[in-house]
């Protein structure tokens, strides 16, 4: 009842998520619907996937969600983690007085680790020190194993099927 | 050498086939209009976010009083839920 006096625009909470590796836009998509009041920033390195997350990402925002613009990252680029940045500056200026240094509530990175140049890995945690906010949190989703065994099969497919890249160079 | 981010207006979708490789098994991999459809993807996509949903659904107390549908712990212990959201609001914006 407490929304018929309070002013919504005023005290709507502001949720930023930054994605590392969005791939094809269908985790992004994913996340959004079961999360409407989520924004989500959604990025990749692969630039040709870009208008695939986009695509996605129209879907839902007809109906009022909130996946932003997807942006290229290449986690080894630091020029490319300051649009993110700013990109994620944009919305919280908008809605939230948090302090200036980050402004991402969390930065999700998921089956990126175990698939990329070991420098990947080590850019992708600097440069979420930059843009989260104090507090944030920074999720790293992989086929990591507990107690010697995956928790999914999913997982298990995923790590038998990484050694297959084990040729790709990263440029 | 720096270069600039790239957006995603008015480009077609062109996964490059290392990119492709990188991502999944191509085998799994369709494509319609700018859409790009992984079936790996696909697959656990519900798995990856059942282990966000702890961290997401934190989004969801802040909206708690705009969204109380989306919260179901409120229905186990609403008067809980409502001083938490009540205080973690006060905080968010003027601690």
């Amino acid at each position: 009842m407490l929304h018929c006096f309070l002013p919504l625009d005023d005290f709507q909470i502001l949720w930023l998520v930054l994605e590392v590796g969005s791939g094809s836009g269908q985790h992004t998509q994913h996340f959004s619907s079961h999360y409407p009041n989520v924004v989500f920033q959604p990025t990749e390195y692969d630039v040709g996937l870009l208008p695939s997350i986009e695509a996605y990402s129209q879907d839902l925002n007809q109906h009022g969600h909130h996946i932003k613009r997807p942006l290229e990252l290449d986690a080894t680029n630091a020029a490319h983690w300051k649009a993110v940045l700013e990109s994620g500056l944009e919305e919280s200026a908008a809605g939230s007085t948090d302090g200036a240094a980050g402004c991402y509530d969390l930065v999700m990175t998921t089956n990126v680790f175990h698939i990329s140049p070991w420098v990947v890995g080590e850019s992708i945690v600097r440069g979420a020190g930059k843009v989260l906010s104090p507090g944030g949190h920074l999720i790293i989703y992989g086929p990591f194993k507990k107690n010697g065994q995956f928790n999914t099969e999913s997982n298990r497919e995923v790590s038998l099927s990484s050694f297959s890249f084990s040729s790709y160079s990263y440029s | 050498m720096i270069s600039t981010p790239e957006s995603a207006s008015s480009q077609t979708t062109e996964p490059s086939h290392q990119g492709i490789n990188f991502q999944q098994n191509m085998s799994e991999y369709i494509q319609v209009d700018r859409k790009v459809f992984f079936a790996a993807a696909d697959r656990n996509k519900g798995v990856i976010l059942d282990q966000m949903k702890p961290y997401l659904d934190q989004s969801r107390l802040g909206n708690y009083f705009f969204f109380p549908y989306c919260y179901p712990v409120h229905f186990s212990f609403p008067g809980i839920c409502f001083i938490v959201s009540y205080l973690w609001m006060i905080f968010k914006y003027f601690g």
